[in-house]
This record gives C-alpha cells, sequence and structure tokens, in this order.
C-alpha cells in the first residue's frame, strides 16, 4: 500500500467510526473522502479480495443480499455492501470499513451498471452476476443497449471472469465474450410449441443479429423468456440452472423450484424468484449446498425498503421501492395477487436519485389494478398531480382518492385507512422519506 | 361502428419508451368522455399500412437502435403518410417520430439516416450534449409544461411552410439556438415534449376535437 492510500484509508476509517458513533449513519461519506484523497485506494483495499460484482438494471440488492447470506456459510470473511450504496464511493466505504480476518475474503458487491467498468479498473472481478436490463431512468442512465455496453467495458478488463447472466434476456447474447458464459433462467417445458410476441409496450423486443422481431415460446415477464428468432434463428442460449416450477406465487410468499429442488422465500413476485436463481446459480458454482441456499431463502429479515411491512397504529404497511416500468408492473401483478382487501398509495418524487423524469409511469400497467375493489387510493409525493393524473386516467373514480402534499400528511392518513394493509408504492426518495417520518414518529425502530 | 375511433400507434412495440404511451392512453380516455371508443393498432415492421383507414395517427420516441430499424422499414409507408397529412387528417409524433417526418437525421457518428422527407426540416445528433430537463412554453393552445430528453437538434428548412409548435419559457425545445418548440404544419404536431405531453389538457382537448372532425370526415367519405 503506498503512503497515499495509507493515508486516505485511515480517513476513510477514522470518519466512518465518527459517523458511525455519533451520528448514527455514513454509508457513502467516509469512501467519498478516501476516494478523493487517493483515487487509486480501491487498487490496494482490494487487491488481496475475490470478487463477485452482481449489476443490472432490478434486483441487484436482493439478489447480493442472497448470495451474501449463502456464502457466509461456508466461506468465513465475506465483504459486502447491504445498504444499496453501489457506487465508487459506498463501495469504498464498504472495503475501508471491512475488517479482514483472512487471507483471501470474498467481496459480493452490488455494482450501479455505470459504476461496473469504474470498480473492474481497480479490482479484476472473479464473476459477474448479471440480472436484467430495462430501460431505467433514461434521463440518467440512457437506453438499454448504451448501459449493457458500460458493463461489457467493464467485462472487457476481465477476460478470465466467468458470467452468469440471465439467459431469458436476449441482451446478453447480442455479443460475442471470451469470457466463460453460464446462463440460468425459467423452463420452457410444455411451452416448445408455443410461437407469440410480447405485448406492444415490451422493448427490446428486436433480434440483435438480423433487427426483426423476436417471438416467444414462453414469457416469464416483460421481454424475459424463450425467445427465438423466426427470421434468422437466434435463440436463447441452453440453460444450465433452470426454474422448473412455480407453486405459490402470493405477496409474502413464494414456493419454487429449480433443477427440481424445493424452496420457499418470505416476499412475493416472479422478479423475486429470478434473484433467487441468479444466486442459486452462483452458489452453485461456488460449492453451496441445496441445504444452506434453502436456509438462505428462509431468512426472514427484509431488506431494506425493498419490501418492508411496518405497523402502524394496527395497519399493516408495505412499503416497496418502484423506479420503473418493468419493476412497477410486476409489483403491480404482486399485489394483484392478494386476496384480502387492501388500500394502495403512491409517492412520487423526481429528485436525481428517483429520475427527474416520470414519465416513466404512463408505460407502466396502472390499468391493471382492480379500481372497483380498491377502497382507497392516496397520492403523494412531489409529483403527486402526475401520478394522481396517471390513476385517474388508467380508470380510478377521483372520490376514491386523497392527495397528499407532505410525507408527513400521508403518515397522519394511514390510520384512517378502510382496510387492515396498504401497500405503497414509492420511488426512492420517497421511500427514504416515508422511513425517516416513520421513524420519527417511532414506528420504525 | 359509428363510435369507434382508429388510431394507429406507428411502430407502437418499438418506439415505446419514453412514456408517449401515456398520450394515447389520455386520448382514449377524453374520448370516452365523449362517447367514443377508441380502437388502437400498432403498425409494426413488415405490416401493411393504409393511413386513410384511421382517424388519427400516432408516433413516438424510441431507442436510437429501434429508431435506426424503423428508418428503414418505414419508408414503404411514406406516400400514405404524405397523403394523409396533405389531406389535413391529424397526427401527432413526438421526438423520433418526429425528427423521421423531416428529410435526415444524422447521428453523432456522422452517419446521415434518410427519413420520410415529408417536410422541410432536419435532425443533427450531439451525443455529448443532450438536452435533458424539465420544459414549458406558449402554444395557440396556452402554456404546456412537459420534460425533454434528447440528443437531437431540429432545424426547419422552410421557416415559411413550418410553424413552431411553442415559444419556449424553460428548456431547449427544438434546438439550443432558436427557442422554439416544435413544429405545426397543417394538422400535424411534431414535438420533443414527453411527459407524456397531453397531460396538458388544452392540448389534449384541442387534439381530441381534431381527432372527432376527422372521424366524421371519414365516416361520411365512407358512406359517401
Amino acid at each position: 500500500m503506498t503512503f497515499k492510500s495509507e493515508i486516505a484509508t485511515l480517513t476513510g476509517k477514522t470518519s466512518y467510526f465518527i459517523l458511525n458513533k455519533f451520528f448514527n449513519g455514513g454509508s457513502s461519506y467516509p469512501g467519498k473522502i478516501a476516494y478523493k484523497i487517493d483515487p487509486d485506494i480501491l487498487k490496494s483495499l482490494g487487491k488481496d479480495y475475490d470478487l463477485i460484482v452482481v449489476t443490472g438494471t432490478n434486483g441487484k440488492t436482493l439478489t447480493t443480499s442472497l448470495i451474501n447470506k449463502m456464502l457466509v456459510q461456508k466461506y468465513n470473511d465475506v465483504l459486502t455492501n447491504p445498504t444499496g450504496s453501489n457506487m465508487i464511493q459506498g463501495i469504498v466505504t464498504s472495503f475501508v470499513t471491512h475488517h479482514k480476518t483472512s487471507k483471501k475474503p470474498l467481496a459480493v458487491l452490488e455494482v450501479d451498471e455505470a459504476n461496473v467498468p469504474i470498480i473492474c479498473k481497480y479490482i479484476t472481478p472473479k464473476y459477474f452476476v448479471l440480472t436484467n436490463i430495462f430501460r431505467d431512468q433514461m434521463d440518467r442512465y440512457g437506453e438499454i443497449y448504451t448501459t449493457y455496453q458500460k458493463i461489457l467495458d467493464g467485462i472487457k478488463m476481465a477476460p478470465d471472469a466467468t458470467i452468469i447472466a440471465n439467459g431469458d434476456a436476449a441482451i446478453f447474447s447480442s455479443k460475442e465474450l471470451p469470457n466463460k458464459v453460464i446462463y440460468y433462467g425459467f423452463s420452457d417445458k410444455g411451452h416448445e410449441n408455443e410461437d407469440f410476441k410480447a405485448p406492444t409496450n415490451t422493448d427490446g423486443v428486436l433480434c440483435p443479429k438480423c433487427n426483426h422481431i423476436m417471438h416467444y415460446h414462453m414469457i416469464s415477464y416483460a421481454n424475459l423468456g424463450s425467445y427465438f428468432c423466426p427470421n434468422c434463428g437466434f435463440k436463447r442460449n441452453d440453460l444450465k440452472y433452470q426454474v422448473t416450477n412455480i407453486s405459490t406465487l402470493l405477496p409474502n410468499k413464494t414456493e419454487f423450484e429449480i433443477d427440481g429442488n424445493k424452496f420457499q422465500m418470505n416476499i412475493g413476485g416472479k422478479y423475486n424468484i429470478y434473484n433467487a436463481l441468479a444466486a442459486y446459480a452462483i452458489a452453485s458454482e461456488m460449492g453451496i449446498t441445496t441445504e444452506q441456499m434453502q436456509k438462505a431463502f428462509a431468512y426472514d429479515e427484509k431488506v431494506f425498503g425493498r419490501q418492508e411491512t411496518i405497523n402502524v397504529d394496527g395497519k399493516d404497511v408495505n412499503i416497496i421501492l418502484v423506479k420503473n416500468p418493468v419493476g412497477l408492473n410486476q409489483v403491480i401483478e404482486t399485489v394483484l395477487s392478494d386476496k384480502k382487501p387492501y388500500s394502495l398509495a403512491f409517492l412520487l418524487n423526481a429528485n436525481y436519485a428517483d429520475g427527474i423524469d416520470t414519465s416513466w409511469i404512463w408505460d407502466a400497467n396502472f390499468e391493471d389494478f382492480d379500481y372497483d375493489k380498491l377502497p382507497l387510493v392516496i397520492t403523494g409525493g412531489k409529483r403527486v398531480k402526475d401520478v394522481t393524473y396517471r390513476f385517474k386516467i388508467a380508470g380510478l373514480d377521483m372520490n376514491k382518492n386523497i392527495e397528499t402534499s407532505e410525507i408527513e400528511n400521508f403518515v397522519k392518513e394511514i390510520p384512517n385507512i378502510p382496510t387492515d394493509r396498504i401497500y405503497v408504492l414509492a420511488t426512492y426518495t420517497a421511500m427514504l422519506g416515508l422511513r425517516k417520518a416513520l421513524s420519527d414518529k417511532g414506528y420504525i425502530k | 361502428m359509428a363510435n369507434l375511433i382508429k388510431i394507429a400507434y406507428l411502430y407502437e412495440d418499438l418506439m415505446n419508451t419514453y412514456g408517449d404511451s401515456g398520450d394515447v392512453k389520455i386520448l382514449s380516455f377524453l374520448l370516452k368522455e365523449q362517447g367514443y371508443d377508441t380502437q388502437v393498432d400498432n403498425i409494426s415492421l413488415d405490416m401493411k399500412f393504409n393511413a386513410f383507414d384511421y382517424d388519427f395517427l400516432f408516433f413516438g420516441g424510441g431507442q436510437d437502435f429501434e429508431q435506426s430499424v424503423v428508418a428503414t422499414d418505414i419508408q414503404r409507408h411514406r406516400q400514405t403518410i404524405k397523403d394523409y397529412i396533405e389531406a389535413d387528417k391529424p397526427m401527432l409524433c413526438i421526438c423520433g417520430g418526429y425528427q423521421f417526418l423531416g428529410k435526415y437525421y444524422e447521428t453523432s457518428g456522422g452517419q446521415t439516416i434518410q427519413c420520410l422527407d415529408i417536410l422541410p426540416l432536419h435532425t443533427i445528433f450531439k451525443a455529448d450534449s443532450r438536452m435533458i430537463g424539465d420544459t414549458e412554453y406558449k402554444t395557440e393552445w396556452g402554456t404546456v409544461k412537459a420534460f425533454e430528453n434528447h440528443s437531437g437538434r431540429t432545424y426547419f428548412d422552410d421557416k415559411n411552410m413550418l410553424k413552431p409548435f411553442g415559444q419556449m419559457i424553460e428548456g431547449y425545445g427544438n434546438n439550443p439556438d432558436d427557442k422554439q418548440e416544435g413544429m405545426r404544419y397543417k394538422n400535424v404536431i411534431g414535438s420533443y415534449s414527453h411527459g407524456p405531453i397531453l397531460k396538458n389538457e388544452n392540448v389534449a382537448r384541442a387534439i381530441a376535437d381534431k381527432i372527432i372532425a376527422s372521424h366524421k370526415e371519414r365516416l361520411a367519405s365512407a358512406a359517401g
């Protein structure tokens, strides 16, 4: 380690200690300071680690968390960045504050797509786990092919790394790579003879080889599935790891089989089965047993803001982060699977971290909600007018709508809802604001 | 069916990533209020298309790759779209859809992509200076608030024939120089506004009225 790096590390550690002890926070600030003093700090900090990079549009946080829970059962020194601080500064913080207990520790990192090449410049990963690429906050990230190119720029620096990619996403088979690539996905057994196109509001449906519109034998959601091109014959790669059955799909419970092994999770959503499958794939490659995986899946800690249930004066408040149309559509599908009565809320902010463009809500399937059965929809956030209007156009009777401008006012409405449960769909900073408001009132300990 | 309005959504399955589908959803809602059902047809690669089967054409924004594929396919429909526009029929084109009405667009890599060459305008892409943010501008129907996100800079080649859709209050619009947003020619509107633009009900209602008139005219000529 160079002298500069040592100073940077020490400063980072000290600031983390102070922030953590006295201000109860500090997930990216220490890294910011250390990175500022020595931009190459990650090189010296990360040189002994075997690195697993988890990236993609949706599912990074949960996938990383599941992988971590699996690996710690076999490996005793695993670093991760569990709070979703997935850019360079946050990652530097994770390294600065990790207390190494072995010579060759593991690092399982959720990495923001655009930060993949930055991280790879300093540490060469052993594995890349790729979840999916969908249109996401286009004011920030740009288009899906640009996003994938950024990930590829990182992968190019690590030709010996193994790539574990979602085989149901055609984009991950669009470029030839020197790396070893392993694909996971949903089995299409029994659907081999089906032939159809994705719904018209699906993005990324052009064949990457010949530019015709792809067809499918089976779609799990959005553009993911068993795709094939009727024009040139391009088709889904053979899958090494497959979801072979889904028996239960409820908002708080999923039961499914991967390669015939039964698993259960206490969270909902088909998209989370993909996250489980991605974790299964890398864990299998690293020698984790089925029993260890089952244990990790059964673990009941909710991932920060990703599907949290908080009790507010007897009402179950289920907070779900939403940030792009594909993710939101999956959340809508999950909420709809709840057979008991519930109310709904949508908090839409347009800060930088949310995406300053809110037009994406129009590409999501708000029309699918059952507006006859929904007794109440509360709207809120800085762009409350926009989201209220979206609900109106989708068919919500405006007599069932309450608009709240401030998060505090929203919290005051919760005890008055006519159901035991409310699903709160919130963009990133709205979710943080809500958690803070609930915490200030003592609902979150 | 007398009260069924037909909308052609050009390349809905490819030009669909900037929330512009909201424009069609809002129009369907407003038309329903006035007693009209709507049928929205996706006109995509290799499909047959006669613009005069429709009361309204909509063309939204898409990603660069999809847009380049559409550029080749859409040439088949040049004549029918041109005749439709010249016949004073209504059309709304957003972002990429707007660029396609012109002669060509030039990519950031310097490649020239031929467009429909129906209206005298062209677009130059500058990938390193994208125009992103809220916009506000004045139009014939009042103020419009929207969101723009484009690297294409659009210029009119004939300023007598084409009129701007709005005068900028905030944001860029067509390009960084003219302080104007969008384009009007007969009953065609071209615009860089996402948001979607028709959440501005003043504009949405004006377009809905044009669509109803166009619908009545189509039925009358069919009966004719």
